[in-house]
Order: C-alpha cells, then sequence, then structure tokens
C-alpha cells in the first residue's frame, strides 16, 4: 500500500473488502435517493400512505424514518 | 489512567459536524471529520470562525500543506460525492450522472439539530485510543485523531485518494511529525 494505484490494485475480485466498502458506498447513495426523492414528494403534496406504497414499505416505516424531512 | 482528548480534537468534531450540516447530511462521517481535522491541523487560515481566534496551528500543519493536503479542497471533493465515487464505479454506476440526474434536490437539508456521528467516526476515536497506547502517551492529540481516522473510516481514506493523496504517506507523516516531538 504504497500508492494510491497500489492501493487500488490491492483489491482483486476475489477480496471481499472492496466488494464490501462497495456495499457500503451503495446503501450510502440508496439512502441519499431516498431522502431526495421522499422529500421532492412530500413538497409536492404526497401523503405519507402513498409515498410508503411507491416504496414498497410500511407508512409507520417511511414516517419514522423521513418525518424530518423537509 | 484513561488517554484524554485535548482541545484540537474537540474542535475538529466541532468543526466536522459543521461541516456536516453545510453539507445537508444527517450523519456525520469519516469525510466530514477529515475536513475538521484538517481545518484544525492547518491552524486558523483555513478554520472560519468554528475555532476562535486563541486557536494556534498544530505542529503538523507544515507538513500536511507539503502533502497538499487542503480542508477546502477536501470538502468540494465531499460535496461531490468524491468518498464513495472510487467504489460506486467498481459497480458500474456513475455517481456524477446519478447526481445529475437528480439535480439540486440531491442534498437533502435536514431539521435535526445535531447529525449523528457515524460508526467510522466512532471507530476513529476509538483508533486513536489504540493509536496514543502504542505510541505510549495520554493525550489524545488531533495527530493521533487523525491517525485512528485512517485506520477506521474507508470514507475518509477514499476521499484523500479521489484527491490523488495517499493514505499511507499521510500516516506515516503523522507518525514523523509525532516522533520529532511535534
Amino acid at each position: 500500500m504504497s500508492s494510491p494505484t497500489a492501493l487500488i490494485a490491492t483489491a482483486t475480485d476475489d477480496d471481499p473488502l472492496e466488494g464490501l466498502h462497495a456495499v457500503a458506498a451503495l446503501r450510502r447513495l440508496v439512502e441519499q435517493l431516498e431522502r431526495t426523492h421522499v422529500a421532492r414528494a412530500r413538497s409536492t403534496g404526497w401523503s405519507w400512505q402513498e409515498i410508503a406504497l411507491a416504496l414498497g414499505v410500511s407508512k409507520q416505516a417511511v414516517h419514522r424514518k423521513h418525518r424530518q424531512t423537509r | 489512567m484513561p488517554e484524554r482528548f485535548d482541545r484540537a480534537t474537540s474542535l475538529a468534531i466541532k468543526a466536522a459536524l459543521a461541516c456536516a450540516r453545510r453539507q445537508g447530511a444527517d450523519e456525520v462521517g469519516g469525510e466530514h471529520l477529515l475536513v475538521g481535522l484538517i481545518e484544525v491541523l492547518s491552524g486558523p487560515a483555513q478554520s472560519g470562525a468554528v475555532l476562535g481566534r486563541s486557536h494556534v496551528p498544530g505542529r503538523s500543519a507544515a507538513a500536511l500543506v507539503q502533502l497538499g493536503i487542503d480542508a477546502g479542497r477536501l470538502e468540494d471533493a465531499v460535496a461531490r460525492g468524491a468518498h464513495d465515487a472510487r467504489l460506486l464505479a467498481g459497480l458500474g454506476i456513475d455517481l456524477a450522472a446519478v447526481r445529475r440526474e437528480v439535480g439540486d434536490r440531491f442534498a437533502v437539508r435536514w431539521r435535526t439539530r445535531r447529525p449523528r456521528l457515524r460508526t467510522d467516526v466512532k471507530q476513529a476515536l476509538d483508533g486513536s485510543r489504540h493509536e496514543v497506547r502504542a505510541l505510549g502517551t495520554r493525550r489524545i492529540r488531533g495527530e493521533h485523531l487523525l491517525l485512528g481516522l485512517l485506520g477506521s473510516s474507508v470514507a475518509a481514506r477514499e476521499l484523500l485518494l479521489a484527491l490523488d493523496i495517499d493514505p499511507m504517506a499521510v500516516r506515516t507523516t503523522v507518525l514523523q511529525v509525532l516522533a520529532d516531538g511535534g
């Protein structure tokens, strides 16, 4: 791990580490996209019920998670 | 006797919180703590209102400048999502394209007063304790927290890599500064 390129090169296909880190990054992206679209829906008058239905989760779950969203 | 965090470390946490708020994040992650730490360790020139006039730059300031680490550039990179971009590219996801698609709404502002500390930040705090123990001291300084952060936070390392800065070189340099009595 002597240079950035070397660091990247250490991650081979059968190294789970890079894959796990990518999953974590993907999870952050999903969360951010969800916040973004929930906020957009709320600001255009969608009910929690409608948002929950679109996301495929319960109304309680979506409200608990996103009530802080403007 | 337990290790104690010094003033620079608590200032860095405050600066990290401020950075997370500016970015509209609901969590303080390793990428924000890296920005906060570099602000504090680089000194008052870049630090703004968070640190106040009494703050003097850490002795690692010159070394960090020499490595090309700059709090402003780091924060710009955080705003672009650079800490996750390479990992997502590995999955075939072009983060820049996603951000373009979603547009201005991507950074949703949160009402929460105080963003939570993400796990990698908590692990960095623990890691800094291990660092000072290994070095045989008890006072946890900003430099130790930086070492802990580099060890525990993928986001912090990825952020440096995105700016073509080698995290291992940063670690080596910080250890050298500490060894020189800095």
